[in-house]
Formats: C-alpha cells, structure tokens, sequence
C-alpha cells in the first residue's frame, strides 16, 4: 500500500513538472516570435556562432594538417560537435544561469524561492531560448559533411551513444556553473562570473591533450570541462570505449550530487534585498 | 575640471567594485589563454611552417593581446543600449548640461584604469618573475608613436561602441548585434591568430577593418615588428577610421535622439 502510494505521488510529481514545462515551452515561444525583426536578428546571429567554431578551426590548422594528434577534419568535427552541444546548452541552461546570477546580485531570488516547485528546477530552467538551435541544426549538418569528407558511417549505436554523451556533456556543464553561481549568493557582487564561465567553457572545445602541456594541478581542474565534448565526438570517430563512458558517467554523478549540495547550503546564506 | 570631477566619482564607484573589474579582467585573459596553448602545441610539432612565429614569439604575443585587450577594448556599448536606450535613461543625461559622449568616456574610463593597473601586474609578473620575455619598443621615436597607436586605439574602441549602443535606438533585441559584434571581432582583430598567419583574403579584410586597429597593431606595434613606416601607416588608418566612427556617431545620435522616447523604447 505504501510503495503504491509512493509509486502515486513520483507519478503525479512528474506530471506536474511536465506539464510546468510544457506551459514553459509555450510561453518562452510566444515571447520569442512576438517582435519579428529581433527574431530574425538573433536567427542570423546564431548562425554566425555556429560558424564561428568550426571558421576558428579552419584558421587555426590553415597551414598544418594535424595538432596534439588530431587531424584537421577530426578537429572540425570537434567544431560542430560542440557547435550541437552548445546549442543545447544555450536553449535550455545558460540563459537561465545568467537570470539566476542577477536575481541573487538584486536580491530577487525570493520570487523563484516561493514558488510551489523545486526551486533548482524553478531557477535553471525556466527560461528556453529556442533560437540556439538554429547552433544544433548547423553543428548537425557540418558534422554530417565531416564524416562524410573522412568516410565515416554513422549507425543506430552511435546515434544512441552521441546523444547520451551530449546529455552526459550537459549534466557535467550544468553541474559546475550551477555550483560557481551558487557560491555567488555569498558575494552576491561577483555575479558577472556568469560572463567568465561562458568563455571556460570553451575549454571543451579543444583536444584533451592540449591541456596537458600545462601542471598537473591546472590540469586536474580542467579534466572537467574535457569530458563534455570529447565522448561525444570519440563517438562519432568509433574511438569510445566503455572505460570512457564509465569516466564520463562517474564525473557527472559526482558532479550533479555536489552541485545539488553546494546550491542547497547556499540557499541557507540568501538574504533578499528586503532582508 | 568638472569632467574631471565626473571621472573621480565614477572611479570611487569603479574601485567599489574592483572584485567585478577582476573578474572582467579574469575574462580577457581566457580566449587568449587557450589559443595559446593551441598554438605552442602547434608550433611544437610543425615549427618549420611558421617561421619567425617561435613558441616564445607567440607566448608573448598572446600575453601581450590579453593585456591589451583588458584595457583597450571598451565595453559601454550594452550600457548605452540597455540602460540609456532601452529603460529610458537617457532622459537624466539629455537635461544636464554635459555632453553625453564624453561623460559616458567618463563612466567608461575608471573601469579601463583599474584593469589597465591589473594589466601591468600581470605583465611585470610574466616577465620578471615568471621570466617570458616580452619584447617592447625601446627606441624614443617608437615609443612615441607606439603612445599615439594606443591612445588611438583607445579611442577608435569607444566611439565604435558607442555606435553599437547607438544602434538600439533601432532596434528590439540588441543581443544578436552584439553577438555579430563579437564574431567580427574575434576573427578579425588579430585574437584566434596573428593576421600574418591567416590566409591572405582574410588578412587582406582584416586590414581594411577597424578591429584589427584596435588590439592587433597596438600588440605587434609594442613588440617592435612594424618599422617607422608601417607605424606612421597604422596611424594614418586610425585616424581615418577615428574619423568615419565618429561621423557615424554624430548621424546616428542626432536622428536618434529625435526617435527616443523618455520611458525607453
């Protein structure tokens, strides 16, 4: 009767999330398509940015075929890859880390506080910008044309793989910047590190072995940020192994569970602008 | 003397808020940071392709654009676009008797002095403890009209952000021309890579617009690799484009202001 009863309660907990989301959904649509000209200017924007990787790569090995191991096409795959797994990002997170960031620096997070749902649900995802995935529909396309120019087929698996792998990426991305704005309640004045994490999070951009040039202590603490964006390509290279995986997983787990922490406790410390 | 007093009050506000400047500092010092360590991994495995560009040339090359970038590159445009424009602003600024250019240069200036000081603790620490060599101009001549590069780098880097914050007074959603901002810039004011590392039609592009003018030859110029004649050229190109942003600024400004409302747009 009871585990029936908890059965009941996780069911209907998990309707009423859907069903906050499916209005969220809708209502950031609305207010997307309201002004025409500004959606077609952030169209055209993000479809620039989605360039902008893959024309960094192609400047960057203009005069070399091969860096840290890598060759040119496998380094553009990288591009478009993280091309796909930005845009995800940006659609459904970041916008809501940046809102989060000034809603604690004014003193406003006890709008998201009082709300009847999880208030980490409430604060990170609130907001969806569905211009950035103009990003993943691009990043999709040139890494298509990249296996095709290096010969690579794509099966069933690797589909499945990649797209767990993009969601592992985001969890761990997710995860870190959730726990940096956290700690932003405490020094409400730092919230431009939203700014800072938008440009380290590039480090997923790069070859893991670019990093290794530098100490064993810097190194350790970008070991992170190089499990977003490698599994998901390796994927696409058919050079993922299940110790890769189980790596990327453990980081993720670990990751989640100390951002969950790290936002709880700081909770504790917020005092509202009236406070 | 009351700019001067306007710049004072600003700085006290700036200095409040030297954990944020830090932070902003923290920013410029990332991208180049990376690309860095791209390039070392590069130039380490094929040396041969990029000639007198050395690991330690271009170490401090992107020391040097990182330092630059913190105090060069002006960042009032969102200032003018969200706060002036956008939540109306404007309107304190249009009924004192100041001009709104240079008291907004005023708000801007304090922020770029407290991170032009962060930049010179950062370039005495990698070259004298750190030990990089960072090559700099040392002849009287050079190092005047490396001054004048500067000084109109600086200056080419306001009034062009002031353009783009200009802009929202066209405008619904600032982001996207920000973002196309931001893409111009980076791929052509010298920041992925030296402009003589390009392919030849987008150094060719990129020496025709104003970005590279803003970051890229204030850098090179510093290091000693333009002679006295690529100097006085550089300068003779910021000038012209000091002129043209300018110009563009007055235009925009003044049919702007006829389109602004006091509540914002």
């Amino acid at each position: 009767m009871e585990s029936g009863n908890k059965k009941i309660f996780i069911s209907g907990t998990m309707k009423k999330y859907l069903f906050v989301y499916k209005t969220l959904l809708l209502l950031n649509w609305e207010a997307l398509v309201e002004y025409r000209t500004s959606f077609f200017t952030k169209l055209f924007s993000s479809m620039l940015y989605s360039a902008y990787h893959v024309i960094t790569i192609l400047l960057l090995t203009s005069t070399v075929p091969s860096v840290f191991g890598w060759s040119r096409y496998e380094l553009l795959l990288l591009a478009s890859t993280y091309s796909v797994f930005i845009g995800f990002y940006h659609m459904i997170i970041s916008q809501n880390m940046a809102r989060l960031a000034e809603e604690i620096y004014f003193g406003r997070l006890d709008f998201l506080l009082l709300k009847p749902i999880d208030s980490q649900f409430s604060a990170t995802f609130w907001i969806i910008d569905f211009i950035s995935g103009t990003r993943i529909v691009v990043g999709l396309l040139l890494s298509w044309y990249f296996l095709q120019a290096m010969h690579l087929g794509v099966g069933f698996t690797e589909v499945v793989l990649y797209i767990s792998a993009i969601a592992l990426g985001l969890c761990i991305l997710y995860s870190i910047w959730l726990s940096v704005i956290s700690l932003t309640i405490f020094n409400p004045r730092l919230s431009n590190v939203v700014d800072l994490l938008f440009h380290i999070s590039e480090i997923g951009r790069y070859p893991r072995e670019m990093y290794k040039q530098v100490s064993v202590f810097i190194f350790a603490i970008l070991i992170p940020f190089t499990f977003i964006m490698i599994p998901a390509t390796r994927v696409l290279l058919h050079d993922f192994s299940a110790r890769q995986a189980l790596e990327a997983v453990g980081v993720c787990a670990v990751l989640s569970i100390l951002a969950r922490s790290i936002w709880k406790i700081s909770l504790r410390s917020y005092t509202s602008a009236s406070s | 003397m009351r700019y001067g007093k306007i710049f004072l009050l600003h700085f006290q506000d700036a200095f409040h808020s030297r954990g944020r400047s830090f932070v902003y500092f923290l920013l410029s010092l990332t991208s180049p940071m990376l690309l860095l360590l791209f390039w070392q991994g590069a130039i380490r495995e094929h040396g041969e392709v990029y000639g007198v560009w050395t690991s330690s040339a271009i170490t401090s090359y992107y020391l040097l654009i990182a330092i630059a970038s913190s105090f060069l590159i002006v960042h009032i445009e969102e200032d003018v676009a969200f706060r002036d424009i956008k939540d109306g602003a404007l309107v304190k600024y249009l009924l004192r008797p100041f001009s709104y250019f240079i008291v907004k240069f005023m708000e801007e200036l304090p922020w770029r002095v407290i991170q032009g000081l962060l930049a010179i603790v950062v370039f005495l620490f990698f070259r004298f403890i750190v030990g990089i060599p960072l090559p700099i101009v040392h002849r009287p001549l050079e190092i005047l009209l490396v001054s004048g590069v500067f000084v109109l780098a600086f200056a080419i880097s306001y009034v062009f952000k002031m353009v783009l914050g200009l802009t929202a007074f066209w405008t619904t959603d600032f982001w996207g021309t920000l973002s196309i901002e931001e893409f111009l810039f980076s791929v052509f004011g010298g920041i992925i890579a030296p402009l003589v590392l390009y392919p030849s039609v987008f150094a060719r592009i990129a020496q025709v617009l104003p970005f590279a003018y803003i970051v890229y030859f204030p850098v090179v110029a510093v290091e000693g690799m333009l002679s006295i004649y690529e100097l006085l050229r550089v300068l003779g190109a910021q000038v012209a484009w000091l002129i043209i942003l300018y110009g563009v600024y007055l235009l925009l400004w003044n049919r702007g202001i006829k389109k602004f409302s006091s509540v914002g747009q």
